[in-house]
């Protein structure tokens, strides 16, 4: 499943980083060096999402996001920028991007919110009450969950992280995006908060004998999967 | 933009200068003001002379008149004759209808002169002066049709009024030296107070910080001027002094991560074994993300001394914000064995920045998981009707003797030296508290150690 994303950044080794990436996880990666190419790329390419530095030259990357948006291209832009601050964050998440990660990366973590986002793009707006991953379903209506015939009693936390990691089942997700849309914080909690909520949902979700659904994902985050 | 301010042409700097431009206008307040006396007091002066003369003229009128009246044309022209020659200063004339003299010290009528004429200012001739002389006259016409003209000289008015006049100008001539002798000094009292400030401000801008504006304690613009850069000055000196034990305490806090990347690396450089080398890497890469987060919590502290981020304050219920860091902590401090207990004494609705302050009390449970110990309590109450976030737990927490230390420097105690970030993560607090208008402060709740940030009430 391979995709077309457009690449805007100046920097070349972490272009160079970026596109190899891509292209080891069968991507197909086009790359602009400055604003005013990629804003012209962008336009007429017809990508499947777009990564898009935020300090660039000639052309500012919020500018170019804005002329993206004003002409009612609606590709999926994740913002990269040195910027870190919460600040930053939010006014590049205002701005119209779809997500916005700080450098240094892991790349692992932008692949996650890639795909997360092209996913999200593909999947439509119907809404679902079910949700199913092997022998794990979610019912959203009743609020219950059943793993085989064994129900299992979850926290309402733990019920909108295991709903998060179902509805991206397959896919990598990376701690900060489990803090960004469970918990509704972009700080950094610094220490390993998230690593022992989802090793308590995994003692709850995968019991004995049953076959372990949540993976740990080496330096990136979890998968939830078979 | 380079920063030396525009300046006007040489030739006419000294113009702007507020020295003469101060006197300058003292000098031209009491030359105005000296006019306008000079004005009002010979006006004043004159009139009342004239009052005096119009009196004599036209009372010496009414007497002849009254004399031709009741006592005949006889007694009229001895009464004339009489005061013609017996009174030095007078004029009088008693003339025909065509303005012959009949009797009197004038020899025709003059011309000018109006036969009902009340009050007049004239010089004329008298019969026998070599010379004109000023007389103020009244006239009247007899029943009979004759003329009557009555004066008297105004000589000794006029003198009087030039007197006063020359003196009122000599004196205000005097005032004006005087004038600008307290024009010079009160610019030079000014000068020698403002130079105190001056020096002051060049002291510190020259480096020696400490240096501070004298104040004489008297209340006056001066003073109040003088204490207003006096409590600028202990601002930036604590503002420097905050910087410096920040930068000193991320050197320092920066240097430990760094010394066991580099020894990790060296130990990964001699090892051949994959699965080894993989321990490393992974470790390095801890290590480096550690830096970054302590990068970041000093940019952010920074970001928020500087003020930016107040216009992201939202209306936020504290007590629903305390509940949700409460629930994303609790299964990290029960798994090391201890307890976390949120407890809302006082509901409290407050604008604030939802993300740092966020960050701030996950960095106190983050404190307290490091160096404190057993139960903590997170904590929402009231005091003075500001709000009361606490964190308190049972750990020996920081001496009583060394809490004003511990906030002034916000550095890591020795005793729990070797656990990093603490001094980085407690600054955050304090400047996320600062941020908000409050205070970071140490205190017990039911003999518990506890830290505590103190946020106004507003709105």
């Amino acid at each position: 499943m391979g995709r077309k994303i457009l690449l805007v950044e100046d920097d070349h080794t972490t272009a160079d980083f970026i596109l190899k990436g891509l292209t080891e996880h069968g991507h197909v990666g086009d790359h602009s060096a400055n604003g005013r190419d990629g804003l012209f790329m962008a336009t007429d390419g017809g990508y499947d999402a777009i990564i898009l530095d935020r300090m660039l030259p000639g052309m500012d990357g919020l500018a170019v996001l804005a002329a993206l948006r004003a002409a009612g291209i609606e590709t999926p832009v994740i913002l990269l920028s040195a910027l870190g601050s919460v600040d930053d964050r939010v006014t590049g998440l205002t701005a119209g991007s779809d997500d916005y990660l700080v450098k240094p990366f892991a790349f692992a973590e932008l692949l996650a919110r890639l795909e997360l986002l092209m996913r999200r793009r593909g999947s439509g707006t119907a809404v679902e009450t079910v949700l199913a991953c092997g022998s794990l379903r979610m019912d959203l209506l009743k609020r219950e969950v059943q793993r085989g015939e064994r129900r299992v009693d979850l926290q309402p936390r733990e019920f909108r992280l295991l709903e998060f990691l179902m509805r991206h089942a397959g896919q990598v997700v990376t701690r900060t995006m489990l803090l960004e849309s469970v918990w509704d914080y972009h700080f950094d909690p610094g220490t390993n908060v998230i690593d022992v909520h989802i090793s308590r949902l995994r003692r709850k979700i995968d019991g004995e004998g049953d076959l372990p659904l949540i993976h740990t994902v080496r330096g990136a985050g979890y998968r939830l999967g078979e | 933009m380079s920063g030396t301010a525009v300046r006007p042409a040489r030739g006419m700097r000294w113009l702007r200068s507020s020295h003469v431009r101060f006197i300058g206008l003292i000098l031209l307040l009491e030359i105005l003001f000296g006019a306008a006396l000079l004005l009002s007091v010979t006006q004043l002066v004159r009139a009342d002379l004239d009052v005096a003369d119009s009196a004599i003229a036209t009372q010496g009128r009414d007497t002849l008149l009254a004399i031709g009246r009741d006592e005949g044309d006889g007694a009229l022209q001895r009464a004339i004759t009489e005061r013609a020659s017996g009174e030095k200063d007078a004029v009088v004339l008693l003339a025909d209808q065509d303005g012959k003299r009949i009797a009197g010290n004038l020899s025709v009528w003059p011309p000018n002169v109006g036969i009902g004429t009340h009050w007049l200012k004239i010089d004329l001739y008298r019969i026998g002066d070599n010379q004109p002389a000023p007389f103020g006259i009244a006239a009247a016409q007899l029943p009979d049709g004759r003329r009557l003209l009555v004066g008297q000289r105004t000589d000794d008015s006029d003198q009087i009024r030039r007197t006063v006049e020359d003196a009122l100008f000599t004196a205000l001539l005097m005032a004006l030296p005087l004038a600008l002798v307290g024009a010079w000094l009160v610019v030079h009292i000014i000068d020698r107070r403002i130079a105190h400030i001056a020096a002051a401000a060049a002291g510190v801008g020259a480096g020696d910080i400490d240096r501070r504006v004298p104040l004489d304690g008297s209340g006056d613009s001066f003073d109040v001027l003088g204490g207003a850069i006096n409590t600028m000055l202990d601002r930036i000196g604590g503002l420097l002094l905050e910087l410096r034990t920040v930068t000193n305490s991320i050197a320092h806090d920066l240097r430990s991560p760094l010394t066991r990347m580099r020894a990790r690396i060296d130990r990964a450089m001699e090892t051949e074994e994959p699965e080894a080398l993989r321990g490393a890497i992974d470790g390095i890469s801890r290590e480096a993300d550690e830096l970054l987060a302590m990068l970041g919590t000093a940019l952010e502290i920074s970001r928020m001394e500087a003020g930016i981020g107040r216009d992201r304050f939202a209306r936020t219920d504290l007590g629903a914000m305390l509940a949700d860091i409460g629930e994303l902590y609790e299964p990290l401090v029960d798994e090391q064995g201890r307890k976390l207990i949120v407890s809302i004494e006082t509901p409290a609705s407050l604008p604030v920045h939802r993300e740092l302050l966020g960050q701030a009390l996950s960095n106190l449970i983050d404190n307290a998981l490091k160096y404190g110990a057993g139960g903590m309590t997170l904590y929402l109450a009231k005091e003075n009707g500001q709000a009361l976030i606490g964190l308190a737990d049972e750990g020996p927490g920081i001496p009583v003797e060394r809490e004003t230390e511990a906030l002034r420097r916000f550095g890591r105690l020795d005793s729990s030296r070797g656990i990093a970030g603490a001094g980085l993560g407690l600054s955050l607090v304090a400047a996320v508290a600062r941020m908000h208008g409050g205070v970071l402060r140490f205190g017990r709740r039911d003999d518990l150690f506890a830290v505590e940030i103190l946020l106004p009430v507003t709105g």
